[in-house]
Formats: structure tokens, sequence, C-alpha cells
């Protein structure tokens, strides 16, 4: 969460009630005076604590008003830090589907004590101590009786859609999140899934019949307020059940996809594995990083080694399937460290949104203070022709030091995707390796891996 | 067309003044879902309004089916416990004819 420039994020601009600003390199949330008694029910209902104690929201003090960023401020409160913001387009299914359920979940809780989400993005929840959370503590507002939810349109958008699309079609649609911020528009997800998704009537309801009711909608002049009394609780408990029913009946498995072998222990003995990871632990422990970005992590075995020294670890595959693995066993042994991202290196998430600083590029997101790139190098220089050079030139602005594994040209891998390509590489050697990666980073250490002749190097930046 | 289905609305909201004739309750919903998606009409405005009124035609449906529920499963114990209490005063009967 560093590189940001003091006063209000450039992406908190939409909501009246308030908006997040960085001061001294904290973040802290602005309550504005017109959301000072909607603020003043949600601590006092009952309802912060109890979401708070459930891990559903993100907890947080008051800080001292002096400190508001701009005239209108009612209240300034200090939210605990996020170790590391990621966004729905860079997460995995189950990633997705655990954010849905937290969204529902609060929700519900919101209505038992006379609130409601007036919102439902999914760019609101973030992996806060392993577990999804709402940190955005201004989406409440009361709760009318008698009103529909205003938040439905943009759940089915942000959720329902992408995970239907993912379950039902590719599950790489998710990054078409990338091009739609405010979710999926609903008949472009109801054209892309199969006709069978009809039959499952959560599917038909909420999707396939919403997304004809927005296209074909004439009642212009009505006004959600106008539709007071004909939304009762009941109704309105029913609706929430049956969203979180049609979110639950969806699912997506690894296993049944061409990304079926994870691990990429084949290139190593058992033997060779272990002093890897051994090396891993000596290396982590000798650099004393306060973060780790873990390239091409895959199911996030070595960065489970970081996470278990207590370092916040952003673990990045390409792989959807991999992320999600990883993702799984996260929330299954509730680890708090992990960070799974789905992000391609060859190209990593841009900057989006309103002059391009809503959503903050991946790279933007950095530095680390350490990137490991194992068993990475040669898939960056070989299979994507990406030179030495520009690899430690990336990898210089992504951390402050890094680990990384040279992968020889006679490693079996190597020599596969070698035999891929139609030119040669004759500067993929250990020696150009060494030569360039030296301009960019001081090397500390260097081992060899046992029954291997790969190599781990630790390298400090210049 | 918008008549038309406040009307299958109300039908849903009140399954047990449809004279417990639950196939017409059936048929109700599921007319509500086709005729909702007869009705709308053909200009795009806001895909905001839309999703208002969907939201309350399904939530309606949602609700007629929980309150089906509800009443089958009570006429359902009601059955049984006047099924009960004819077993039960049957079988004294028995017992003192095997006396």
């Amino acid at each position: 969460m560093s590189g940001e420039a003091e006063g209000r994020l450039p992406g908190s601009f939409r909501d009246p009630a308030g908006f997040v600003f960085q001061r001294d390199g904290a973040f802290y949330r602005q309550v504005n005076r017109s959301y000072e008694a909607t603020f003043a029910t949600l601590m006092n209902s009952g309802l912060y604590a109890k979401l708070v104690e459930q891990g559903l929201l993100i907890p947080h003090e008051s800080a001292d008003l002096g400190l508001a960023a701009e005239p209108e401020a009612s209240a300034v409160i200090k939210p605990e830090q996020l170790e590391f913001v990621s966004y729905p387009f860079e997460w995995s299914f189950s990633q997705l589907k655990a954010a849905a359920l937290t969204t529902l979940s609060v929700q519900r809780r919101a209505l038992e004590h006379g609130l409601s989400l007036k919102d439902a993005s999914a760019y609101n929840i973030q992996l806060h101590g392993g577990r999804p959370t709402l940190i955005d503590t201004l989406s409440f507002e009361p709760y009318e009786p008698g009103l529909p939810w205003v938040g439905y349109r943009q759940f089915c958008q942000h959720f329902l859609a992408p995970l239907t699309l993912m379950a039902y079609r590719d599950v790489r649609l998710g990054t078409l999140l990338q091009g739609h911020l405010d979710g999926l528009p609903l008949d472009l997800a109801a054209g892309l899934v199969p006709w069978r998704t009809r039959l499952r009537p959560g599917l038909l309801m909420h999707l396939h019949l919403h997304s004809r009711a927005q296209a074909r909608h004439t009642d212009s002049t009505r006004d959600r307020k106008s539709l007071k009394g004909r939304m009762s609780r009941r109704r309105l408990d029913a609706l929430l059940e049956s969203l979180e029913s049609a979110v639950r009946r969806l699912s997506w498995n690894p296993g049944d996809t061409p990304w079926a072998s994870y691990g990429d222990q084949s290139s190593y003995s058992d033997a060779g594995q272990a002093d890897k990871e051994r090396l891993v632990a000596e290396h982590l422990a000798q650099v004393d990083a306060d973060s780790v970005w873990d390239l091409g992590g895959n199911i996030g075995i070595f960065s489970r080694i970081a996470a278990a020294k207590d370092i916040p670890v952003v673990s990045i595959d390409s792989d959807p399937g991999a992320v999600d693995l990883n993702y799984r066993q996260m929330a299954e042994r509730d680890e708090r460290n992990l960070f799974p991202v789905v992000a391609d290196l060859t190209s990593p998430s841009p900057a989006l949104g309103w002059d391009n600083r809503e959503v903050r590029s991946l790279t933007e997101r950095g530095p680390a203070g350490l990137v490991m790139a194992l068993a990475l190098i040669h898939h960056l220089a070989i299979s994507n022709n990406t030179r030495f050079e520009q690899v430690a030139a990336f990898f210089r602005s992504l951390g402050r030091s890094l680990l990384i594994e040279f992968v020889p040209p006679d490693d079996p891998m190597v020599v596969r995707l070698l035999a891929m390509r139609n030119h040669t590489f004759p500067w993929y050697t250990q020696s150009e390796f060494e030569a360039v990666f030296a301009q960019y980073f001081r090397i500390e250490r260097t081992n060899s891996i046992v029954d291997s002749e790969r190599r781990l190097y630790l390298m400090c930046s210049r | 067309m918008q008549h038309a289905t406040e009307n299958q609305t109300l039908r849903v909201r009140r399954p047990d003044t449809a004279s417990g004739n639950r196939a017409s309750f059936t048929i109700g919903i599921w007319t509500t879902v086709v005729a909702f998606g007869l009705a709308v009409g053909r200009r795009y405005i806001d895909p905001g309004s839309g999703s208002f009124a969907i939201q309350i035609i399904i939530a309606a449906v949602l609700g007629g089916l929980l309150t089906a529920r509800l009443w089958l499963r009570h006429m359902f114990w009601r059955v049984l416990g006047f099924v009960r209490r004819k077993k039960s005063e049957e079988q004294p009967a028995g017992e003192e004819a095997d006396g």
C-alpha cells in the first residue's frame, strides 16, 4: 500500500458519505456530516461490533478530527491497515464466491440492525486476516421497510454474473471484469452462459429475467422511493436467501480442467524439493523482508514458507486453477498472511477507472520487501522472449531484494521450452544471467539445489 | 401488460386465499414469470429501474413460495394429527374387543 500521495485517494470519490485519504503513510477514512447519523447507528446498534466479531467488517479506531482531509468532516476513523489490495478481476473462482457470500452475510446482519447495504461492489471486499472482509465502513444506509434492495443490481453484476460465467463457461472469463468495473452487464453474461443455466431457478430469475428486465423496462419515471411498500421484509429475506442459494450452488473444480497438475515438483527429486524449501527458508531469514511477492507462486508452496514467518505474501500466478487451489487451502486452514492473485506477469494488471487512477496497476501496488521468482526465469526469457535486462529491471521495480532461481539451459524443462521455439537463445546462460542481474542487484548469496543443476540467488537492489 | 403482471403478483401474494388450489398457485407463479418477460416494454431506459421491478416480482414469487411451503407444512401436520387422532380413537376400541 505504498506509492500514494498524501490526501484523498483518487479512487475514493463516489460516496458522498465520506472518503479514504492518506496521511503520514497511513490510511484514514473521513466521515462527512451528511453521514453522521447513519454512522452513529452503525456504531451504536451493535451491528459494527457483531460484524467485526465475525470477521465481516474491517475494525477501526477513532482518530483525531483535526486529521480530516477536507471540510464537512464529522469524524475521522483509522481502519486496520490492509497488507495488500487486490481487485475482483484478479481473484480466482473461490475467492469471488467467498466475497459474494460475505456481502450477503453483511446485508443479512445489517437488516437485523435496521441498516442495509447501499451498494454491493466487489471492490469493497478485501482479504484481511485471511478472510474476505468488507472494507467500506460507510457502505450502510438506514433500512426503509417496504423498499427493494438498492444493491441487488450491483450484486448480480459484480458476483452472480461472473461466477456463473466462470462455473458454466470458462473460469478464465473472470478477467472480463477488468473491462467492466461496475460488474458484468447482465445481457453480456446472459448471452454467454449456456442455455441450461435457465433450468436453475436462481440463475433464471437473477440473471436471465433480470437481464431482460434491465434491457426492456418501460417504467422510466418511477424511482426507488415510489416503490415503497412493494417489498416486505419477509420477501427481502426470501430474495437474499435465493441469491445465497444461487451463489452456493455454483461450483468450479480445478481438477476438471487442463491445469490439473500443480506444484512443479516433477522438476525435483524429493531430496531436491526438501533442499529447495530449506534454502528458501534460510534466505528469507537472512533478508528480513516485511512483505513478499511470490511471482509464479503456483499453489503457494513457497509462499507458505514466508507466510509461516508472519510475513504477508502476495502469491501471484497466471493460472486461475493454481490460484484457486492456493486460496482454498488458505481458507480451509485459516491462514492469515496469504494473498493469492491471478495475474499474468507478461502483462500485469493495468491501472483502470476514471483518469486511470481508481484501480491501481499491479506494479503500482509494490514494491515488496522481497520478490521471489522461483522456477520462473526460463518461462519469462524463453516462452516470452524477454531479455535478462528486462527481467532484472522489472524485478528491481517490484521489490527491494530478490530471491531468484536460475534454471540452466540443459534443464529438461528448458530443453522442452527451447524445442518449441524456432530460434536459439545463445544468451540464456548462467554467466550471462549473473552478469546482467549484477547490474541491478548485489548478489548476496548463491546456493545449488541438491540433485539439480538449478541455483538459488539472494540479491539486494543496488 | 403491467396490470396483468400486478394481478398475477397479487395472486401469488395470498396463496391461502386462492382457496387451497395448489395447481392454480403453481401456474400463477410461472405465469408471473412468463408474463413479466413478455410485459416489459421495448425502450432501454436505465438498468436500475428494471432491476428494481424484477427484484420486486422475484421477491413476491419467492415470498409466495415460502408462504405456500409453510401452508403445506401446516396442512401436512394437521392432516397427520387428524389421522393419528383417528387411529388413537380406533385403537382403544380394538383393545376393548380383545379384552
